[in-house]
C-alpha cells in the first residue's frame, strides 16, 4: 500500500524523472512503475499472498524494484547477503520457506542446489518481463500492517534472526526522514551500502521523497568517489569505515564533490577526528544517524550545526534526538525510567518498530516489551535533551557497519574436536571500528591449529564475520557461574595485538 | 615503482599485506578467484589501496573490477612497469 503509493506518486508527479540509477542504466518513474507491476504479476503466478521471496543479488537497481514488486504483490521480500556461505543461506531458506526467488544468475545456480525446485527469476532480465496483464490490480498489495521485508541480522544464538518489517514501519520512517533530513524531490542520493542491509530503508526514504536513488554495485572508495562526481550526488549515507577509505584514496584529490551537500553517517560510532577531517576535506556537512534494524531503521539523529558540548561520560557519542514518530527512554536493569544524566539501557518506541523476529517469539520477547524496543545500547539523556551512547550492553561486534555476534563464530569454532573452549571478543580497529578476535583453549597441549580454525570459518562464515586473529589460551577465564570474563579478554586482546596490522589500509 | 614489478613472490607479498590471514593466499593458485577462496570485500579494497600506493596513481574502474586473482594483480603491475 505505502510502497505502491510511493511509486504511483512518482509516476504522477514527473514520469520521466529518474527514480533509480546504477552503473548499467537509469530508471525513470514511468519505467519503474511498469517493471514493478510486471514483476509483481510474474511473482503472483508462483506464489500465494504472504509468501516469502528470496532476493539474492549484488547491488543493482532491480533489487529495489524487486522489493517494490513484492510489496505490490502482497509478498514478503527476504534479502540475503550473497557473501554468506551455503550453510548460512541454507539456514535462512529453511526458516523462511520461500515460494520463489529473484536472483542474479550465479546465485541462482547456488539456490538450485540448496533449494531444488524453487522458481527463480533472473533479476538481470527484469526489464524484459512482459507488461502486467490488463486488469492486474496494483492495489492488490497488502495493507500497512502486512509484512513486506524480512531483514536478517547476526544473532546471539548463532543463527541469523529475521526482522519482520511492515509497510507502516517504512511509511513512518519515510515521513520522519522527510522531517529530520529534509531531502527534496529530485535530490540525488548515493546508496553505497549493500541493499540487503537494514540501511536499505534510507534508500526507500529518498525514493518516497521523490529523489533519485543512485546504487553502487559494491563499495570501493574509488567507485564511490567516481559515482559522487558523475551522478552529481547531493546526499549520501556512509558508515565511518567508508568515510575513512574515501579519505585515503588517491583519486579524492581529483574528484569534484561540489554537489555533495550532506553526508549522513551511521551503523557505527564516528570518531571525532574522522568527522573533522571529512568536513574539511570533503567540504560537506555531516549528520549523525542512529538506527537499529529492529527499530525500523533510523530512530535518532543529530543535525549539522547542533551544539553538543562535552560528553557526560568519557568516550560517549552524541546521537541527537528522536526522529519524528520515535519515542525514547533510558531505563535501569528493572525497566524503570531513569532521570536525565543517568546511564541506562536505551529503549525506543513508535510505529516504526519491527513486528517481531520471524518465527522466534522468545527472541522477540527478549527485546520487545509493551511497545518498547531494547536497543541493548547503554546511554543517557543530557539536560538539553540530547541522547548519548556510552557503550553496548551485549557482546555485539560492529565491523565496518555490519553486526557480528561472537556466539555465531564461537558456535562454528566449537565444531573442532581440537577446541575445548572458545570466546570471541571485539578488538578496536582504526579502519573497521572493531574486528572479532577468537581466544581458543585447545583440547590438549599441541592441538592449537590456526589453519584448521581458519578453514572452519572460511567454510561456514561470511568473510566479514571471520576473526582477524586466533589466540591460544591455556584456559578461558570464567567466573564461578561459568560466564566468560569477556571484559578481561577484550583488554587482553587489545594489549596483545597492539601492532594492529591494518595500517596498510 | 618499487621491487614488486613482475616478481610473483613480491606480488604475493603485496597482497598478503592486505589480508587478515596471509595464509589464505598460500592456498591459492595464481589464477584462482579471490572471492571464491574466501577473501572478503574489505580485503579486496585494501589490496586496491596497496596497489594504488605501489603504482603511485589512482586505479581506473576497469582495473578495480579486474582485481580478481594473483595473476590479475601481477599483470596490472607488470603492464605499468613496461
Amino acid at each position: 500500500m505505502w510502497l505502491n503509493h510511493v511509486v504511483r506518486r512518482g509516476l504522477d508527479r514527473d514520469p520521466d524523472a529518474i527514480a533509480l540509477r546504477d552503473g548499467r542504466r537509469d530508471v525513470s518513474w514511468r519505467t519503474l512503475h511498469r517493471e514493478v507491476r510486471a514483476l509483481a504479476c510474474r511473482l503472483r503466478h508462483d506464489t500465494l499472498p504472504g509468501s516469502r521471496v528470496l532476493v539474492l543479488s549484488g547491488n543493482r537497481v532491480e533489487v529495489l524494484e524487486t522489493y517494490l514488486a513484492c510489496a505490490a504483490a502482497g509478498l514478503v521480500a527476504v534479502p540475503v547477503n550473497p557473501a554468506l556461505t551455503d550453510p548460512e543461506i541454507g539456514a535462512i531458506t529453511e526458516s523462511v520457506e520461500p515460494s520463489a526467488a529473484v536472483a542474479e544468475a550465479p546465485f541462482a545456480a547456488r539456490l538450485a542446489d540448496l533449494y531444488p525446485g524453487l522458481p527463480v527469476t533472473d533479476i538481470a532480465r527484469l526489464p524484459e518481463l512482459p507488461d502486467a496483464e490488463p486488469g492486474s490490480d496494483e492495489e492488490q498489495g497488502g495493507g500497512t500492517a502486512d509484512p513486506v521485508l524480512i531483514l536478517h541480522t547476526s544473532a546471539t544464538t548463532g543463527r541469523a534472526k529475521g526482522v519482520v518489517v511492515d509497510q507502516r514501519s517504512l511509511q513512518v520512517n519515510a515521513l520522519s526522514w522527510l522531517a529530520d533530513v529534509r531531502p527534496e524531490p529530485g535530490t540525488a542520493f548515493l546508496n553505497a551500502g549493500p541493499l540487503f542491509h537494514g540501511s536499505v530503508v534510507i534508500a526507500l526514504d529518498h525514493l518516497a521523497a521523490g529523489g533519485t536513488v543512485c546504487v553502487l554495485d559494491r563499495f570501493t572508495p574509488q567507485g564511490a568517489l567516481a559515482a559522487l562526481e558523475r551522478w552529481e550526488v547531493e546526499y549520501a549515507f556512509l558508515v565511518p569505515s567508508m568515510v575513512r577509505l574515501l579519505l585515503e584514496t588517491k583519486s579524492l584529490a581529483g574528484t569534484d564533490l561540489s554537489r555533495l551537500r550532506l553526508l549522513l553517517h551511521g551503523a557505527a560510532p564516528m570518531p571525532a577526528d574522522l568527522a573533522d577531517e571529512a568536513r574539511e576535506r570533503l567540504g560537506v556537512e555531516l549528520q549523525t544517524v542512529f538506527g537499529i534494524t529492529e527499530g525500523g531503521g533510523p530512530v535518532l539523529t543529530l543535525r549539522p550545526g547542533t551544539p553538543v558540548g562535552e560528553p557526560p561520560v568519557p568516550g560517549a557519542v552524541c546521537v541527537g534526538v528522536p526522529m519524528l514518530g520515535a519515542g525514547l527512554r533510558v531505563t535501569d536493569g528493572e525497566g524503570r525510567e531513569v532521570p536525565a544524566g543517568t546511564v541506562g539501557e536505551i529503549q525506543v518506541s513508535g510505529d516504526g518498530l519491527m513486528q517481531a523476529y520471524w518465527k522466534n517469539p522468545e527472541a522477540t520477547a527478549a527485546v520487545l516489551r509493551d511497545g518498547w524496543l531494547n536497543t541493548h545500547d547503554l546511554g543517557c539523556v543530557g539536560s538539553d535533551g540530547l541522547v548519548w551512547v556510552v557503550d553496548r550492553r551485549n557482546d555485539l561486534i560492529l565491523r565496518g557497519g555490519q553486526n557480528v555476534y561472537p556466539a555465531e563464530i564461537e558456535h562454528v569454532l566449537r565444531q573442532s574436536p581440537n577446541v575445548a573452549d572458545v570466546v570471541v571478543v571485539p578488538l578496536p580497529s582504526r579502519l573497521w571500528g572493531q574486528t572479532p578476535v577468537a581466544f581458543v583453549q585447545p583440547a590438549a597441549d599441541g592441538l592449537f591449529d590456526e589453519a584448521e580454525l581458519l578453514q572452519l570459518c572460511v567454510d561456514a562464515l561470511a568473510p566479514y564475520k571471520r576473526p582477524t586473529h586466533f589466540l591460544p589460551l591455556e584456559r578461558i577465564p570464567r567466573n564461578p557461574a561459568g560466564k566468560a570474563l569477556r571484559t578481561d579478554l577484550r583488554e587482553t586482546a587489545r594489549t596483545t595485538l597492539t601492532a594492529d596490522r591494518e595500517q596498510t589500509a | 615503482m618499487t621491487a614488486v614489478a613482475g616478481a610473483p613472490d613480491a606480488v604475493r607479498s603485496l597482497i598478503k599485506g592486505s589480508l587478515d590471514h596471509p595464509a589464505l593466499l598460500d592456498r591459492l593458485g595464481d589464477e584462482d578467484d579471490f572471492a571464491r577462496a574466501g577473501i572478503g570485500s574489505g580485503e579486496l579494497i585494501r589490496i586496491a589501496l596497496s596497489l594504488e600506493e605501489e603504482l603511485g596513481r589512482p586505479l581506473r574502474d576497469e582495473e578495480l573490477l579486474g582485481l580478481t586473482s594473483v595473476r590479475a594483480v601481477a599483470v596490472l603491475i607488470g603492464a605499468e612497469g613496461n
